[in-house]
């Protein structure tokens, strides 16, 4: 018994111990172009989501597909929600992986590394390796990152003829500010 | 002459984009060098026939075989190819030889006894009907006619008037024509064969030299001849049509193919020509100079030239060229077709094909025309992205165009259908509609409008009810009549592509992901066999829906469907085409393809759409067999079938499946045209085989050989019943000696223990204790060494009856050794009035007898006879070895009132020899002597002793 309660101690010693290394993003910024020559289509959101632990290495992220904004008309945005995103039954993307770099956190500047993950778009994972920018500042950092999605990677089929509207290729930008999980606010 | 032919082709073809057959070359492997291939035949079968002056072919579709013709001399070339009126193959020969085939889709012909007649001269056509009449015309004889064996000529000093000729048609079943330097003369078909009458010059013919005789169409008959072109003649009116075929009468007219309401013309050194029925010239096929035209039953086109190789086409597909369109802008994005008038729009701009020639109606930068559709006032709405509609005049060109500043919904507009004065529009923006009165048009928010709401809208279409059919993406069918109903299931998931109503006023449905359904009885059926892309739905012709598919068109007839294949060099451009990027017009398609836009006649009837069948052989152990004898022996159980589909469009589109009924149900699908059976057991079986297309198996062409093994003669029943017998036989003779066995075991049982019993009974018997006991007693006082003698032997002689008492058989040595205790037992009591004298050699001793039976037969003897000094009572023991057996006798000197035994004692030892198996003991007895036979028995084993 007294054996028991010194394990689930440690246990909750060390839980203690990661939180205090937790960095989490509340609202980041995510935004994607469809440049087609037909029709150039912008969204963005301010729901992004993202929690990093430097001791291990370890991020996700993860955004609300239904909190997109923009689109050129509320019937496209419904469109890019319903049929071709499905978001009824996938109603998250998510990136979640592991830094391939060492970055030290307490060190103001940029770094450039890599995050190596499983990309989860429309229920369709795939593996990939993104470059990010890691702008360190005071109790605070800041990921940017540029990347491109194929539509025909998360099985996303677009109709014909409104397939023209659409590129293959979807351009996506996130910038995402970090605060130690605990702090307040400012 | 040739100057303003010429000259007409050019004008035809400048910028022309004319609609063209698909010709391409047939190459044929491991052919002599040198041979031409002049001409080609399909018979009855289907299986095609190859001439050249070489000899004879037949061509499968994959390889040209060569067929041995009899009596044809190398290099004996062949002049002509036709079907008698059975669909037999005949063939004849430059020098007059005659062969027939003996039956449709076989290699075997027979050389026709006509050839005696025709022999040196060019046969250039022959007749041949049912009952064994056959017509045969030369160039340099003239006519010969055989019927059985009666013969009969005309040449140029008959109605024929020429004995050179150059073309016989049969026309109907009781008339053959027959083309000359003189006019057709026209023949009848029943024996004896009479000239009917001729055409010439005052008929209307241009030139008395005819070349060709061809059936074209109902009622029609075309002739082409050196000078006077092509002529169509009416049946009816027995005249010529006034109709001329322009061009033609420039150049000798080498053979004619009529299809449809379009003919081919092939004219020497001029090329092979494509004309309308009217007399228009469409197009100029081939540069070639074609010596032979053939159509098959797929309409396919073959066209044979000295020196080159085979062209082949179908006539069911022709194409247009699209070298108009800029190299990256060859995507169609949207087709019309108002009859013949093709308008077709690419990221180029809007164009209209016309006689021959493509227009540019519309260009400007960005503007894409995504949908076209003809109104009923005679004008072309063309649907853009993003920049509204167009409403243009067909007859002069101008436009108008409408965008949402017009009251539009959505300048986006995918689709539009006119119901009325009233245009729909399929937008990107939900439904939209306009209405016409005169040139007055006006687009207003109709209340259907907003019940549908904000939607993208990919299809609309009017039934012929006046039902508005509304496919939407993602937000499922829509139908309108009086108020508006949706069909959300099963069209949730992707968009509605194209709507289409059936000959009996069904809806159909195609999607882009769940395939084509049926709208029967209120609720949706799914007609095709696979979920996925289905881009367009159109009624073709009069009971057939043509579905497209993401690789093929599939036909709907009734309740099933058949798969037409677009094979090499008519393949889709980029997969299918985009969904308004198809239109027809009845059985009539344009599609867009890989090197241009397809037109498609679809054939009106499936017939035309299947692979034609031959079961070419069947092999016993390999071997071919004549033909399939109705019963088959048991050993001849190793079948093999030889089948071919012919589909000369696309041989490898041909796939069959193959069952033997008798073994098993299912179909085993196979691209083999060889399917073997082997240690096949007795029984019924039916041999099937179908060709289809493409898997499709829904309208295949079958055969089918019932055939019979039987049983062998183990098998019959009259060998089970006769098996049967012998078996129950047996096992009752077995019973019958098992049980007499055990009976015999029993009684040799019972008789063990009788004799046990017995010898008990007389050994123990008081008596003889008594007696021994006063022979102690005697010899304890008078000898007493003797007396412990007796004692010891005594004890020597209970042992041994007690050791081999519960024996069967002892060996002869241990039975003397008993013997000579007893008998020195006996011998203490009587001295010398008696003795047992023993000769037994010693090859004998171990043979076997019945334990204690020597014993036995002693104590009878001492019991049975009198004693006495003066003549002792010797018994002998000795071996017969002349009958292997054991004899004791004695002297009979029979004692007076002497205890009669119980007779138990022979009777036992005798019933023991016997149950033993030995044989039989003997017993003789006369005055003189007793004497008893034991037969021997077995010799014990030296090594197990």
């Amino acid at each position: 018994m007294p054996r028991t309660l010194l394990l689930l101690f440690i246990l909750i010693a060390s839980a203690f111990k990661t939180e205090d290394d937790r960095w989490v993003c509340e609202n980041g910024i995510i935004s994607f172009v469809s440049d087609a020559p037909l029709e150039k289509i912008t969204a963005r959101t301010e729901q992004l989501r993202g929690l990093i632990e430097p001791s291990k290495k370890t991020f996700a992220f993860s955004v609300p597909v239904t909190s997109f904004e923009g689109f050129n008309s509320e019937l496209q945005r419904e469109h890019f929600n319903e049929n071709y995103m499905e978001s009824n039954i996938h109603p998250q993307a998510t990136f979640t992986g592991k830094i391939v770099e060492d970055v030290d956190f307490s060190k103001e500047g940029s770094h450039q590394v890599r995050a190596k993950g499983e990309l989860n778009l429309h229920g369709v994972k795939k593996e990939r390796i993104i470059g990010a920018t890691i702008q360190v500042k005071e109790n605070s950092f800041t990921v940017t990152s540029d990347f491109k999605v194929l539509l025909n990677d998360h099985k996303i089929a677009i109709p014909r003829i409104v397939h023209q509207k659409i590129s293959e290729e979807i351009n996506v930008k996130i910038e995402a500010r970090f605060k130690k999980k605990g702090a307040k606010t400012q | 002459m040739r100057v303003p032919l010429l000259l007409l082709f050019l004008s035809l073809s400048v910028g022309a984009v004319c609609q063209q057959l698909m010709l391409r070359e047939l190459s044929f492997s491991a052919l002599p060098g040198n041979t031409e291939l002049t001409r080609g035949r399909q018979d009855a079968s289907g299986l095609m026939w190859i001439a050249s002056n070489k000899g004879l072919y037949r061509y499968d579709g994959s390889q040209l075989h060569p067929v041995s013709l009899p009596a044809l001399k190398n290099p004996d070339e062949l002049s002509h190819l036709s079907l008698s009126s059975d669909g037999k193959l005949l063939v004849g020969s430059v020098n007059g030889k005659v062969w027939c085939q003996l039956k449709p889709g076989r290699d075997d012909f027979h050389l026709d006894s006509i050839s005696s007649r025709t022999s040196g001269h060019r046969i250039t056509g022959i007749y041949s009907s049912a009952s064994d009449l056959i017509a045969a015309a030369t160039y340099g004889a003239g006519l010969f006619i055989r019927s059985g064996n009666n013969f009969s000529h005309h040449g140029d000093t008959t109605l024929l008037a020429s004995n050179d000729c150059y073309v016989l048609c049969p026309i109907s079943a009781d008339e053959f024509w027959v083309g000359s330097d003189a006019g057709i003369t026209r023949f009848g078909t029943s024996w004896p064969v009479r000239a009917r009458g001729k055409i010439k010059s005052t008929e209307g013919l241009k030139d008395d030299l005819v070349f060709c005789i061809v059936p074209a169409g109902t009622g029609r008959i075309a002739v082409g001849t050196h000078s006077g072109g092509v002529q169509l003649w009416d049946i009816k009116s027995a005249s010529f049509f006034d109709q001329e075929f322009p061009g033609t009468g420039q150049h000798a007219v080498r053979s004619i193919r009529f299809f449809g309401k379009e003919c081919l013309i092939a004219l020497e050194d001029a090329g092979l020509h494509r004309y309308a029925e009217d007399g228009r010239h469409l197009a100029r096929e081939s540069e070639r100079s074609v010596t032979s035209l053939f159509s098959d039953r797929e309409d396919n086109i073959w066209v044979f030239s000295r020196g080159n190789p085979v062209l082949f086409a179908s006539l069911r597909l022709s194409q247009y060229r699209l070298e108009f369109l800029k190299e990256q802008e060859k995507r169609v994005l949207a087709l019309l077709n108002i009859g013949d008038e093709i308008w077709l729009s690419s990221a180029d701009g809007l164009f209209r094909l016309r006689n021959g020639t493509a227009a540019p109606m519309i260009r400007e930068e960005g503007l894409r025309f995504i949908c076209l559709y003809h109104d009923r006032q005679g004008y072309i709405w063309a649907g853009t992205f993003d920049k509204g509609v167009f409403r243009i005049d067909a007859r002069t060109g101008k436009y108008t165009r409408f965008t949402e500043k017009d009251g539009l919904v959505n300048n986006n507009v995918l689709s539009v259908h006119g119901q009325g004065d009233t245009i729909w529009f399929a937008t990107l923006g939900g439904l939209s509609s306009c209405s016409i009165s005169g040139a007055q048009v006006r687009f207003f928010n109709s209340n259907l409008q907003k019940q549908v709401g904000q939607v993208y809208i990919y299809s609309i279409f009017a039934d012929s009810e006046g039902k508005l059919w509304i496919g939407t993406d993602g937000k499922g069918l829509a139908c309108y009549d009086k108020e508006l109903k949706w069909y959300r299931e099963p069209f949730r998931h992707g968009a509605i592509y194209t709507i289409a109503e059936d000959w009996k006023g069904h809806i159909w449905i195609g999607t882009s992901t769940s395939g084509a359904w049926e709208l029967r009885h209120g609720s949706f059926a799914r007609r095709t066999e696979e979920e996925g892309e289905v881009t367009h739905i159109r009624r073709a012709g009069h009971d057939m829906m043509a579905v497209m598919h993401q690789n093929r068109l599939e036909l709907y007839f009734s309740e099933d469907s058949v798969s037409l294949s677009f094979g090499e060099g008519s393949g889709f451009f980029f997969g299918p085409p985009d969904i308004n990027a198809l239109c027809n017009e009845g059985s009539r398609f344009w599609i867009p393809g890989e090197n241009g836009l397809i037109r498609l006649d679809l054939p009106e009837t499936r017939d035309k759409l299947r692979p034609q069948l031959l079961l070419e052989n069947v092999l016993l152990y390999l071997e071919p067999l004549k033909e399939v004898p109705s019963s088959l022996s048991y050993e001849d159980n190793y079948l093999a079938f030889d089948y071919t589909g012919f589909w000369y469009r696309q041989p490898d589109a041909v796939s069959y499946r193959v069952r033997l009924a008798g073994l098993d149900q299912e179909w085993k699908e196979t691209r083999d045209t060889r399917f073997i059976f082997n240690d096949l057991r007795p029984g019924n079986y039916t041999f099937e085989v179908q060709a289809g297309l493409y898997n499709n198996f829904t309208n295949a062409s079958s055969v089918s050989v019932p055939f019979h093994i039987d049983a062998p003669w183990w098998w019959k029943w009259w060998f089970w019943v006769l098996a049967v017998l012998v078996v129950a036989g047996l096992g009752v003779l077995f019973i019958r000696i098992r049980d007499a066995r055990q009976q015999e075991l029993a009684a040799l049982e019972h008789e063990k223990v009788t004799f046990k019993l017995e010898t008990l009974r007389s050994q123990v018997n008081p008596h003889f204790l008594f007696n021994s006991f006063n022979t102690l007693q005697s010899l304890i006082e008078t000898a007493p060494v003797q007396a412990s003698h007796y004692v010891e032997q005594l004890s020597d002689f209970f042992r041994h009856l007690i050791l081999l008492r519960d024996k069967n058989e002892i060996p002869l040595k241990d039975e003397l050794a008993l013997l000579e205790n007893y008998t020195f037992l006996q011998r203490q009591r009587f001295g010398s009035q008696f003795d047992v004298r023993i000769t037994i050699p010693e090859e004998y001793e171990n043979h076997h007898v019945p334990p204690m039976v020597l014993q036995l037969l002693v104590e009878n003897a001492l019991k049975h006879n009198t004693l006495s000094r003066t003549e002792p009572l010797i018994i002998h023991v000795y071996i017969d070895e002349e009958k292997r057996c054991l004899v004791i006798s004695n002297p009979v000197r029979k004692k007076f009132g002497a205890v009669e035994g119980t007779g138990m004692g022979l009777d036992n030892i005798a019933s023991r020899v016997r149950l033993l198996g030995n044989g039989e003991m003997e017993v003789n007895s006369n005055e003189h002597t007793f004497e008893v036979r034991l037969p021997l028995g077995q010799q014990t084993e030296h090594t197990a002793g």
